[in-house]
């Protein structure tokens, strides 16, 4: 086997012992037997539910989280040729998160669940067109992330208003959380 | 002393008596907007708190709608040449300060946890603004609507969480956690071994196997992530699940509704006493 073979083969078999162990940790203590018993019923015991509601979609979504941001990752390292890049250098995530949040705040998305995603695509690719737009087409690496760090601050700076101008008391608290 | 030089002497008492009691009162919380409401007629207020007029934040918003509001700072409260300032233990600290080192008469109330510590608070209101008689008729009236919700005696109590926000919850020592108590529920939360209000994770709510929900309000309105927990699935999926004696319910009661204490708990407390009723007609038998 390759060594990129055996690399692949570890992180794969360390991916499902740390999915399965997600599936224990919690607030509250379940044990592995309870959480795979859990997982497998049909009519779900308490315990089942909070590993079928609760953990299971969690550990889940930090699996397809994590998978994207790799991909992103590795795709921007290839383009911009750095091994530290990674999309909130140009402004993408950042866009995405304004996105969001005008679907979400506005209430779209609590009619229309799918409003929080496409708004989070939609604000990504506004930022990849206002890349393009300000950074121009042969540019340097240099040059576009300087045009990302532009773009990072004006979707930081509109989201912040966004959430400010929420007539909920708890929005202006999450400002934090969308601009991690 | 003549018959008549008394009865001179006693409509002057009369008079003094009432000029000494305050007619400008401002109230710099919440929670004394709402004693005052229930003690003094609106021309006795010279200001509330503007919060008192928000419907999000104020169970007598209605009732308040009409009354001169203010925002806790001074240069709107010296101009009303208030003769009574009632103000909260927290809160507007240092316009109560002010207000105290240039002479004016503030009177602080803890926050209530108890309905006990409550009524002693609207008697000594009451003392001050002489409106003692009203004050005692206020008290009567909810303990007669309490008594009214009490629970049977002999029936089971069944267990209930308050699940706010944020996944806030009241502990033990709280006032919500008296009144779920006296209308005849346990409060899971206290159970729990939270003290005052806190934070109960999803899992913990699920695990202690509630069988009354008391949800916070969910305001379409106005989104934020906070309240989004108030909607996962997996409460739903508890409460299409049979409790420990069959049924399940959830009752939504806003957290104005209850933060402060008053004759407007009567209407959560109704709401609380129909869920546990009903809760118990469904019982396994």
């Amino acid at each position: 086997m390759t060594r990129a073979g055996r690399l692949t083969l570890l992180l794969s078999l360390t991916l499902l012992v740390l999915f399965v162990a997600s599936l224990v940790a919690g607030r509250t203590s379940v044990t592995l037997l309870q959480a795979l018993v859990g997982l497998a019923s049909d009519d779900p015991s308490l315990i089942g539910l909070v590993v079928q509601q609760i953990r299971l979609p969690r550990s889940l979504l930090a699996l397809l989280i994590g998978a994207s941001l790799g991909l992103a990752g590795a795709a921007l390292q290839g383009l911009l040729r750095n091994p530290l890049a990674e999309p909130g250098l140009i402004g993408t995530s950042s866009c995405a998160a304004l996105g969001a949040v005008l679907a979400f705040y506005s209430g779209l998305s609590l009619d229309h669940a799918l409003a929080l995603p496409l708004g989070g695509l939609a604000g990504a690719l506004l930022a990849v067109a206002l890349l393009y737009a300000l950074a121009g087409r042969d540019s340097s690496p240099l040059t576009l992330i300087l045009a990302g760090v532009a773009l990072n601050s004006l979707a930081g700076a509109l989201t912040s208003l966004a959430l400010n101008l929420s007539s909920n008391p708890f929005a202006a608290y999450e400002i934090f959380f969308w601009l991690m | 002393m003549s018959p008549r030089l008394l009865f001179l002497a006693l409509l002057l008492l009369a008079a003094t008596g009432a000029a000494a009691a305050p007619q400008r009162i401002v109230s710099l919380n919440l929670c004394t907007d709402l004693m005052l409401l229930e003690l003094v007629d609106p021309a006795r207020i010279a200001a509330l708190t503007y919060l008192v007029r928000d419907p999000q934040l104020s169970p007598r918003a209605g009732q308040a709608r009409d009354l001169p509001v203010h925002h806790g700072r001074v240069e709107e409260i010296l101009p009303l040449r208030p003769d009574l300032i009632v103000a909260g233990r927290f809160g507007s600290r240092q316009t109560v300060q002010l207000l105290e080192r240039l002479g004016h008469p503030v009177e602080r109330f803890e926050p209530v946890t108890r309905l006990g510590e409550y009524a002693v608070q609207l008697r000594r209101l009451a003392a001050l603004l002489g409106t003692t008689a009203r004050a005692e008729r206020r008290l009567r009236q909810l303990e007669t609507a309490l008594a009214a919700l009490e629970p049977t005696p002999g029936t089971r109590y069944p267990g209930a969480v308050v699940y706010r926000a944020n996944g806030f919850s009241t502990g033990a020592g709280t006032l919500v956690d008296e009144l779920l108590g006296r209308v005849g529920l346990i409060n899971l939360t206290a159970e729990l071994g939270l003290d005052q209000n806190g934070q109960l994770s999803l899992e913990q709510l699920l695990l202690s196997d509630p069988e009354l929900l008391v949800m916070g309000e969910f305001d379409p309105a106005q989104p934020a992530l906070a309240q989004q927990l108030l909607r996962h699935p997996a409460l739903a999926a508890l409460l299409a699940r049979p409790g420990p004696h069959g049924a399940r319910h959830s009752v939504t009661i806003p957290a104005r509704d209850w933060n402060c204490a008053g004759t407007h708990l009567v209407q959560p407390l109704a709401a609380l006493a129909a869920a546990r009723r009903r809760l118990l007609e469904e019982d396994w038998r």
